[in-house]
């Protein structure tokens, strides 16, 4: 979509005439969402944007203005009501006695908001990251020290002293401190740290060896002052395992000459994470920490789904908490104040339309064929095989919108009644979206020439060896991403409460947490989207709730009962983990029995009787995500090298796009996916320019 | 075979830049963003300009400047690391990039002067026609450089010694530089300073070569000059090696890094 979107441009002058081939019904793949029953919004997930998501949001500031929508009879009729700051979040800590215990931390609005034009003097460099965490360690350990019953740090003394002016005085300025070890308190401690941050800011201009033999000796005083401290006081035990953590970056920054070196972040993408800050002093105890388990979470960093082994790219991980942590403008996170399919692709559609795009839905891809091979010539796709799901009554243009109380939304289905032999196809539950179901109405060819001259690939990496065999068959380079940039299948479970959250035991405001334990590691609070819905009972909370899913193995996959199979236990997840877990977050949501199944609230028709205990759980909503387009590209450590750029010539006519390609950020998010779009756009146009897509020249 | 009428454009590049970020910045921060997210970003087409103006052939080449900076960053740093980058295109020569870029400079100080010219005078520290004439300059034994913002006016000009600079207010826009350079050898000197710096508080690093047997260049001074100018002096000393010397340029204050000094010291008898 974003491609598209670029690509139709005024500035072009139509110059591109854009036909998208959608699987199914609706637009967005595994960021699609549908109206269910009651309106019930219904998500693929749980998606929150980050403040730092620059390009995704100004291309929705854009396709807002430009949708001009009335917001006297659109209640979301600009971006800043489409989504709405969200600072507060914590992480699912666990006390070295076994007991959960949420860290809830309120993270500061930061000036601006995302997608704001970039300031001039706003520069991305590691120095600076580097800088910056330096001071995030002075200040956590300054509050340490406050905690610990130490006094307060006298800034007048200490901030605002006049730093050492040059090199040799910095330098001197730590090798004294390291002959004399005079590092034994926590004002030194800080002291030393104000020394190093502008060593680090100042790049390499200092011996590397002392700075990194300083950063040793801070990194140890540090922890010889705190690590007496923690096992009495969680919250130091918390502080510390972050500076713990930053000492290890910043170590792991120098040793491995990230500041100079020419990939960045990306030099040390062969290395797990959690390897990769051990490998650079970090404690079992804080790569193990809450901090670090949510990081694994979020990225569903688990290679197979399987729990017990969490890997992901060690470049990528560090690059993706710097720019969330140092760069996020507004809020932390933004959430979406309606489902993403409304908030995001409905507007996308709208805009799209009346640019003159042509949509084909019901349109699955078979086969992306290569034109035979012609010395001198590079390669190209010849045609494009799709299967016709089903068609459009009268060959009319299919209408995929609905009107919920003014505000254009996805259907959780098809509207049957818009297609030839609609009844018909509903009756035999036909299931578009089901990479097990291949029905079809007809065939269709596109041929180069004829209809088509170029193409984008849009399809979710999961896909890629069932529709680019060709491809792969030819191109080595093809054949490794293919082999190498895995996927994982996920689930997700959306309850409708009847009890607000308070009275189920949180008694904080809506809050996203992650870190907790599987089977459903993140939550977030989505009661802001009662007011979207009409639920029969009323609603008081809404949550919502996602998880890695383990792989099936390739016989299991290939049968038919497959998907309901997965199905049927992630709702056997979703009872063990209502029964079991989330009465740690939510205490009086359980008595004696088990959790009480009664606070569900059913979203069925007045007429249907409501039922009874765990069976109460079918009224609600849950998914699992095991179709291949579905799947969550994941960044496992050596595996990055292999994924293709939108920018690749390897096919004169052939770009491909999607959050799992080499867009820059590597990571599955809807910020690479648009990333990716804007670069296969440029593929094509060479347009935007490179510099402007934000975060793409990054270390 | 297939009869195909369109294919891909050629890409100037394909990669992101990774690095080098710690110099100069990268290249998307220093450019001009668009002014809001809802205002149009040029085609390609509409970004080149037409050559004919010279407020376009400035951006055109500042943008220039920028991309070589960046392009010969790659370069050195391709060549000076071993493992290399996953298909990249061979490291280019840095000496040509090196002169290309000086050249791409050297344009830009040129169009910029035509465009101050033109401004009449509108640009603030940028005498019009006819205003007030700058100190005549002394003549050192061999200068290069550039001026940017005036060029020929103020290449060589003295500072009265022991005269105290105005305090220059914070300029959001990137500071204009005159430099004095006394060398007797052929070199060339480039001043990258971010926005937004206080003129009042800056000193320079020593300038390193690569090699670090290689003697620093010591003594360079930055200082406010008139307007919102500045005036960076360096003497280059007669038995100086050839080669490339690079230093910061920092905030005396904070000892943050405010830009970059590069001074490139030709062979005896080099033209």
């Amino acid at each position: 979509m974003a491609a598209a979107f670029e690509l139709t441009k005024p500035e072009h002058k139509g110059k591109y005439r854009l036909t998208v081939y959608q699987l199914g019904w609706r637009l967005g793949g595994k960021g699609a969402s549908g109206r269910g029953p009651g309106n019930r919004i219904e998500e693929h997930g749980l998606h929150l944007w980050m403040g730092f998501y620059e390009n995704a949001f100004r291309l929705m500031r854009e396709c807002y203005a430009e949708l001009a929508r009335d917001p006297k009879t659109c209640r979301i009729a600009d971006w800043r009501d489409a989504f709405v700051p969200d600072n507060f979040n914590a992480v699912a800590d666990r006390t070295p006695s076994g007991a959960w215990l949420p860290w809830k931390v309120t993270l500061p609005p930061l000036a601006g908001q995302p997608g704001d034009a970039i300031e001039k003097a706003q520069r991305w460099t590691v120095a600076d990251y580097v800088s910056r965490t330096v001071l995030l360690i002075q200040t956590l350990l300054e509050a340490s020290q406050v905690r610990a019953g130490g006094a307060a740090p006298d800034a007048s003394s200490s901030r605002s002293r006049p730093y050492p002016t040059t090199p040799d005085a910095i330098a001197e300025g730590m090798s004294r401190l390291l002959r004399y070890g005079q590092l034994g308190t926590f004002g030194a401690i800080v002291e030393a740290l104000r020394l190093m941050q502008v060593a680090v800011a100042a790049g390499p201009q200092y011996p590397e060896n002392l700075v990194l033999q300083f950063q040793e000796s801070v990194a140890q005083a540090a922890r010889s002052q705190l690590e007496a401290l923690i096992e009495k006081d969680d919250e130091l035990r918390r502080v510390w395992e972050i500076v713990d953590l930053s000492l290890a970056i910043v170590r792991g920054v120098l040793r491995h000459g990230i500041m100079t070196h020419p990939q960045g972040f990306d030099a040390i993408n062969d290395y797990d994470c959690r390897e990769w800050l051990v490998l650079n002093g970090a404690s079992e105890r804080s790569v193990n920490s809450a901090f670090v388990r949510a990081l694994y979470d979020l990225a569903f960093a688990y290679e197979d789904g399987d729990v017990s082994r969490p890997r992901v790219a060690a470049g990528i991980a560090v690059r993706g908490s710097l720019r969330s942590f140092f760069t996020y403008r507004g809020a932390f996170f933004w959430k979406m104040q309606s489902g993403m399919g409304d908030v995001v692709f409905a507007p996308l559609w709208e805009v799209l339309r009346r640019r003159g795009v042509r949509f084909e839905f019901f349109h699955r891809l078979e086969n992306v064929r290569l034109a035979d091979a012609v010395d001198g010539e590079s390669p190209s796709v010849e045609s494009l095989e799709l299967d016709v799901q089903a068609s459009v009554t009268g060959g009319a243009e299919y209408q995929p919108l609905i009107d919920v109380g003014g505000l254009p939304c996805w259907p959780s289905e098809p509207d049957w009644s818009q297609l030839v032999d609609g009844p018909r196809l509903k009756q035999e539950g036909r299931d578009f979206e089901s990479h097990w179901d291949h029905r079809q109405v007809a065939k269709k060819t596109l041929r180069v020439g004829t209809d088509f001259d170029l193409v984008i690939l849009g399809v979710g990496v999961g896909a890629i060896p069932h529709v680019c065999q060709d491809l792969i068959a030819r191109n080595e380079r093809w054949r490794d991403m293919a082999q190498h940039v895995k996927s994982v299948p996920t689930q997700a479970l959306q309850l409708w409460l009847k009890e607000d959250m308070k009275t189920l035991g949180w008694n904080d405001g809506p809050v996203n947490i992650s870190g907790f334990v599987e089977p459903f590691d993140t939550w977030a609070d989505m009661t802001h989207l009662v007011a979207e819905e009409n639920c029969r009972e009323p609603v008081r909370a809404i949550a919502y709730f996602c998880s890695v899913l383990p792989d099936g193995t390739p016989v299991q996959m290939g049968a038919a009962s497959y998907p309901e199979e997965r199905r049927t236990e992630a709702k056997e997840n979703a009872v063990r983990f209502l029964n079991k877990d989330i009465v740690h977050l939510w205490p009086k949501a359980a008595d004696s029995a088990g959790f009480r199944w009664d606070v569900l609230a059913d979203a069925g028709a007045v007429s249907t009787p409501a039922a009874a205990g765990e069976a109460r759980l079918d009224g609600q909503y849950w998914r699992v995500n095991v179709n291949p387009t579905d799947r969550y590209a994941l960044s496992l450590p050596g595996t990055i090298r292999y994924r293709i750029s939108p920018l690749d010539p390897s096919y004169d006519n052939l770009s491909v796009a999607g959050d799992w390609t080499d867009c820059g950020l590597s990571q599955g998010c809807v910020e690479a996916a648009v990333m990716s779009g804007l670069l296969a756009a440029h593929s094509i146009s060479q347009s935007p320019p490179l510099e402007e897509i934000v975060g793409y020249d990054h270390p | 075979m297939a009869s195909r009428k369109h294919k891909k454009p050629d890409l100037e590049r394909r990669e992101p830049i990774r690095a080098f970020g710690g110099v100069f910045g990268p290249p998307g921060e220093d450019r001009a963003a668009p002014e809001s997210p809802s205002k149009e970003r040029p085609g390609k087409g509409a970004a080149q300009s037409s050559g004919t103006d010279p407020v376009s052939r400035g951006v055109d080449l500042g943008y220039r400047v920028i991309d070589q900076y960046m392009r010969q960053g790659q370069a050195f740093a391709r060549a000076g690391w071993p493992l290399g980058s996953k298909g990249a295109p061979a490291a280019a020569d840095p000496q040509k990039l090196t002169e290309r870029m000086y050249q791409y400079a050297s344009d830009l100080a040129s169009v910029w002067f035509e465009y101050a010219q033109a401004m009449g005078g509108q640009l603030p520290g940028v005498p019009a026609p006819g205003g007030p004439s700058r100190p005549p300059s002394t003549q050192a034994p061999h200068v290069g450089g550039f001026d940017i913002g005036q060029r020929g006016a103020a290449d060589q000009a003295p500072i009265a010694p022991g005269a105290r600079e105005p305090a220059a207010p914070i300029s959001h826009h990137a500071p204009r530089v005159s430099i004095d350079v006394r060398s007797k050898h052929r070199v060339e000197v480039t001043a990258d300073l971010k926005a937004a710096v206080d003129r009042g508080a800056l000193c320079v690093h020593d300038l390193r070569a690569r090699d670090p047997s290689l003697p620093r260049i010591s003594g360079v001074t930055l200082q406010a000059s008139e307007g919102d100018r500045l005036l960076m002096r360096l003497q280059i000393p007669d038995d100086q090696p050839a080669g490339i010397y690079s230093g910061l340029v920092v905030d005396e204050e904070s000892n943050l890094p405010r830009g970059t000094v590069s001074v490139r010291v030709y062979e005896p008898g080099d033209p």
